[in-house]
């Protein structure tokens, strides 16, 4: 136990612990925060009281087989000794996990942080999302409990498929003590071709004639040239006078990669930039990690879902309102807006223009009082919240894990 | 098998239920005469069978909601069924229970090419979705062997997988949106044509929930462009060891196939027979592996799965050439349930996963058990991802030859989990392996799954006596026996 001012922080070093640690603020009916590193606590919906429990002591990978595809670590291992480890072999999350830092090694955050928040990198469009690699798990429930479910096979469907709903649950279901993850073989190589066009309109119908194409894009974005220029590499900032950029990745085997990067050149009357792998995985990394955005003390950053064909209008309507600036990643399925804060960061007619295009829409960065105030998620349905409360419950009937980390009052 | 004892207050009043559902839902939507409810008393697992109290046929959404509301009000359970393909006996009826089919509700709704999404109903069959798409050169990559018959809503609710799971994965990586009604009759729209969701992964939770959970009335699923090429690569081999091997060493290359199946030497050879697709019948294990995508990668990649397996000492080696000869390569593969069908007058198809690495551990004990059992079983397999479907071979004629072929069945799952596999890939625990889930799971494990159900159904009304051994009480398992004073290991220092 430590003690930092008036932040309490229990740590744990194994699930023996952590049973005992949720045992003890369930009889006392006392909240906690469970922390992974907390490095993602500048994101989401802020906990509402609780002492902090810090599971970084939880760290190691137990079982990892290659040829398998299969790896089994504790919780709060790093995401950085993972990405490393599966390095070794040739492997990747193929999630695409964020990084937050500038090399695997430099990666933030744990396992149980990333699939507990379910948020996927550029390669989501087609590789699937973190809940898609999450195989299994064991974990404490509210209820003081110790629980399984999944297993390390990949086809499995005994009992309710209960590693679906832990991914993407932020922690206030379960506390997960130890995962297990699908692995996927790193390609070989990846090239990107860039695109100048006119706005986000024009830079969709070049994505979706790629896609409609036999050459298989593995990502796809669109940034406005006002954003390139931020980039620290060259053939991006070089876009300083178009509209917008269209980006599209391909990645695999080296022979196919080039056949189908010809055959893309090929394709169309517009004349794209060709990058080389090293570049390919700069300019993707930045998009992925969000480092064009602009990112102020007055503003606020959005992280918007849509159906991916309608992410090139609703792109340009958002950027066109006043001082707004972003761009999309999942071939247009994937919105970071940066807005003003003022006038609760104009969350109630965002919101209403992403819905009318079959969209939602996550207030992902901003002041801890407004991340209370406004919801951070996109505000369910009566009867939904409903189901979500009781399904809340049937976990952790007290309500001690993470109150409120996604709905005020949940 | 155990079911839940019938509420003989219920029959009794069967006639007065029959007229209600016939004012929802018209006398389209309703069948209660015994002789023509008969085709409803089995699904895909026929060794069982129950007449149902009454077929209700809703052909909406609004009148799933209504079905479900009044059966709620007057405490009726209720069994879904979609095509009645379930291997597992997952829509195996109740005799005190209403049958809700959604066979009625067989449109696609809308078919967005953009987004590569597809709207439809959930009495669709799996494979009129690709009929649908594949003029524009697309298709619905999860493709069960039953997918001419079963239905999209029985997919959800089953997590369906196919041979190509490997690379495209199982139903539950294929849904973008849902629509459901829960027991009270409310109906939930779930996702939409976005790639992902916030608040909790419901989409997640229903997919696999074998009707326990909700009536799935719309699915939006994503459909994927057709690859440039496929190919596939036809390899005997001598020893199953040496099969299993190559399906490792393959992935640890690096490859991740579209397909890679596995057929023992009785397998084999009752799919020889039936389909003549050119099988070595003098080989121990073949593999199919199917490879796909741009031209460029396709034949660089078969030359390489070529070479491992060389190294691997297969004993032969077919490219498809042609589109037909890769069709014909997987017929006999396509058609092992009927082919085995012709050599047996029954079978039972079981369906445990294991860790790739043990196949050949578990191909040892299948064969041990065997003769113990007395019972013959050939076994196709989804080797790429450990998913076995060994088909014991009975003849129910024969004096407690089911029960013997049953035992045997759990026997092999038993062995899975040992080996630290699991009970079910793809067909789900149905009542066929209920009783087994303790071999998998503490209690703790299924009452934390029971209590799931309750935030869905607090009254176990939505097909009960299925995936669930013991059936708890609602109020039984909400209470809590952590209490202030009452802390195990008290000794330990507290924060
Ligand atoms: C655009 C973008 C930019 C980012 N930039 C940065 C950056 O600059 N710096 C940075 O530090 N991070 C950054 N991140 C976030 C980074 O990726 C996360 O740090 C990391 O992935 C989360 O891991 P964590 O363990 O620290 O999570 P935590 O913050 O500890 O946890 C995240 C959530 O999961 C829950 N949780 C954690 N562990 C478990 C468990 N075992 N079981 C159940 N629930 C659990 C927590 O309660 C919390 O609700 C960024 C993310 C995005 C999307
Ligand atoms: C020859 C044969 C081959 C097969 N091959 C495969 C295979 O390769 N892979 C595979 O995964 N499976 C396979 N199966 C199993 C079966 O086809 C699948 O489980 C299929 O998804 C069942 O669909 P159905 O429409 O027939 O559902 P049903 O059998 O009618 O019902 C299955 C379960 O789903 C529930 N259900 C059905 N519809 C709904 C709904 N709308 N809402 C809520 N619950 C619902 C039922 O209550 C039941 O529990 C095979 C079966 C056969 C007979």
């Amino acid at each position: 136990m430590m003690n930092t001012g008036d932040d309490i922080i229990i740590k744990v070093g194994d699930e023996t612990e952590l049973l005992e640690a949720v045992t003890q603020s369930a009889a006392e009916s006392l909240p906690i925060e469970v922390t992974g590193s907390g490095s993602r606590r500048q994101f989401g919906r802020p906990v509402d009281g609780g002492r902090r429990l810090d599971l970084s002591g939880l760290d190691g990978i137990t079982m990892y087989e290659p040829d398998e595809l299969v790896l089994t670590a504790k919780a709060a291992t790093p995401l950085a000794t993972i990405l490393q480890e599966l390095d070794k072999h040739n492997q990747i999350l193929a999630f695409d996990p964020v990084l937050g830092g500038d090399s695997l090694a430099n990666a933030m955050g744990t396992i149980g942080g990333v699939l507990a928040s379910n948020l996927s990198g550029s390669r989501r469009l087609t590789a699937g999302a973190a809940r898609d690699y999450l195989l299994g798990f064991k974990a404490v429930s509210g209820r003081a409990e110790l629980f399984q479910s999944g297993s390390r096979v990949m086809k499995n469907v005994t009992g309710y498929d209960l590693s679906k709903l832990m991914a993407g649950s932020w922690g206030t279901l379960a506390i997960m003590h130890e995962v297990t993850i699908k692995t996927m073989p790193k390609p070989e190589t990846s090239a990107s071709l860039l695109y100048a066009c006119a706005d986000a309109m024009e830079a969709r119908s070049v994505i979706e004639a790629a896609f409609a194409s036999p050459h298989e894009p593995s990502a796809a974005a669109m940034i406005p040239a006002s954003l390139a220029v931020y980039s620290s590499h060259q053939p991006f900032s070089d876009f300083a006078r178009t509209g917008m950029v269209a980006v599209i990745r391909l990645e695999g085997f080296e022979t196919s990669v080039k056949a189908r990067s010809d055959a893309l050149y090929a394709m169309t009357e517009k004349t794209p930039v060709v990058t080389d792998h090293a570049l390919s995985d700069a300019l993707q990394a930045e998009i992925r990690e969000t480092r064009l955005m602009p990112r102020q003390n007055n503003r606020v950053i959005w992280k918007i879902n849509c159906p991916p064909a309608e992410g090139g209008e609703l792109l340009d309507k958002l950027i066109a309102r006043p001082n707004c600036r972003g761009y999309a990643d999942w071939g247009g399925g994937l919105i970071w807006l940066s807005s003003p804060s003022g006038q609760q960061a104009g969350a109630t007619a965002i919101r209403a223009l992403v819905s009318d295009y079959g969209g939602e829409a996550m207030l992902h960065e901003a002041p801890e009082g407004m991340r209370r105030t406004l919801p951070v998620f996109h505000p369910q349905p009566k009867p939904l919240e409903a189901l979500t409360r009781r399904i809340k419950s049937s976990f952790d009937p007290l309500g001690i894990l993470n109150p409120g980390r996604m709905i005020a009052g949940i | 098998m155990e079911m839940p004892i019938p509420n003989a207050e219920v029959i009794e009043r069967r006639e007065a239920i029959a007229a209600d559902l016939l004012s929802i839902l018209g006398p389209e939507g309703v069948i209660d005469d015994k002789n023509a409810m008969s085709p409803f008393e089995s699904d895909g697992l026929n060794a069982y069978r129950q007449s149902p109290l009454v077929v209700a046929l809703p052909a909406t959404t609004e009148e799933v909601s209504r079905v479900l509301k009044y059966c709620q009000e007057n405490s009726l359970k209720i069994v879904p069924r979609g095509s009645g393909t379930s291997l597992s006996g997952g829509a195996l009826p109740l005799a005190d229970g209403v049958l809700l089919g959604l066979s009625r509700m067989n449109r696609i709704l809308e078919i967005d090419y953009e987004n590569r999404a597809v709207v439809t109903q959930p009495g669709v069959t799996n494979l009129a979705i690709t009929n649908a798409v594949e003029g524009k050169g697309f298709y619905y990559a999860p493709d069960p062997s039953s997918q001419i018959a079963c239905s999209i809503g029985g997919n959800v609710a089953e997590n369906s997988g196919g041979v190509h799971c490997l690379k495209y994965g199982l139903t539950t990586n294929n849904l973008l949106g849902l629509e459901m009604v829960t027991m009270d009759g409310e109906i939930l729209r779930l996702g939409g044509k976005r790639l992902d969701n916030h608040g909790y992964d419901l989409i997640g939770i229903m997919t696999g929930s074998e009707g326990l959970l909700g009536i799935v009335t719309e699915v939006t699923v994503r459909i994927l462009q057709k690859p440039a090429i496929r190919k596939a690569l036809l390899i005997g081999f001598d020893s199953v060891t040496r099969a299993s091997q190559s399906v490792g060493d393959i992935i640890a290359k690096g490859i991740i196939p579209a397909g890679m199946e596995m057929m023992d030497r009785p397998a084999i050879q009752a799919a020889e027979d039936f389909v003549n697709a050119g099988y070595p019948r003098d080989a121990d294990a073949l593999m199919i592996v199917e490879l796909d995508g741009p031209e460029a990668e396709v034949l660089s990649l078969c030359g390489r799965v070529e070479e491992i397996v060389r190294g691997n000492g297969a004993t032969s080696i077919r490219i498809s050439e042609t589109e037909e000869e890769r069709v014909l390569f997987w017929a006999g593969r396509k058609s092992a349930f009927p082919a085995i069908g012709r050599i047996s007058p029954d079978y039972l198809c079981m369906d445990g996963t294991i860790p790739r690495r043990q196949l050949s551990e578990i191909l040892t004990r299948m064969e041990r058990m065997s003769n113990e059992f007395g019972l013959r079983v050939a076994n196709v397999f989804h080797a790429g991802d450990g998913n076995l479907h060994p088909l014991i071979l009975f003849d129910a004629n024969n004096e407690g030859e089911f029960e013997r072929a049953e035992a045997f069945g759990a026997a092999i799952l038993k062995a899975c989990v040992e080996l630290g596999g699991v009970l079910t890939g793809e067909h789900g625990v149905g009542v066929e392996k209920r009783d087994l889930m303790g071999e998998m799971f503490t209690e703790v494990d299924l009452k934390q799954q029971q209590r799931l159900k309750c935030a869905f159904d607090p009254d176990h009304l939505l097909n009960p006596g299925k995936v669930f051994p013991t059936l708890h009480r609602c109020a039984e398992l909400g209470r809590l026996h952590v209490h202030k004073g009452q802390m195990p290991h008290p000794d330990l220092p507290r924060f």
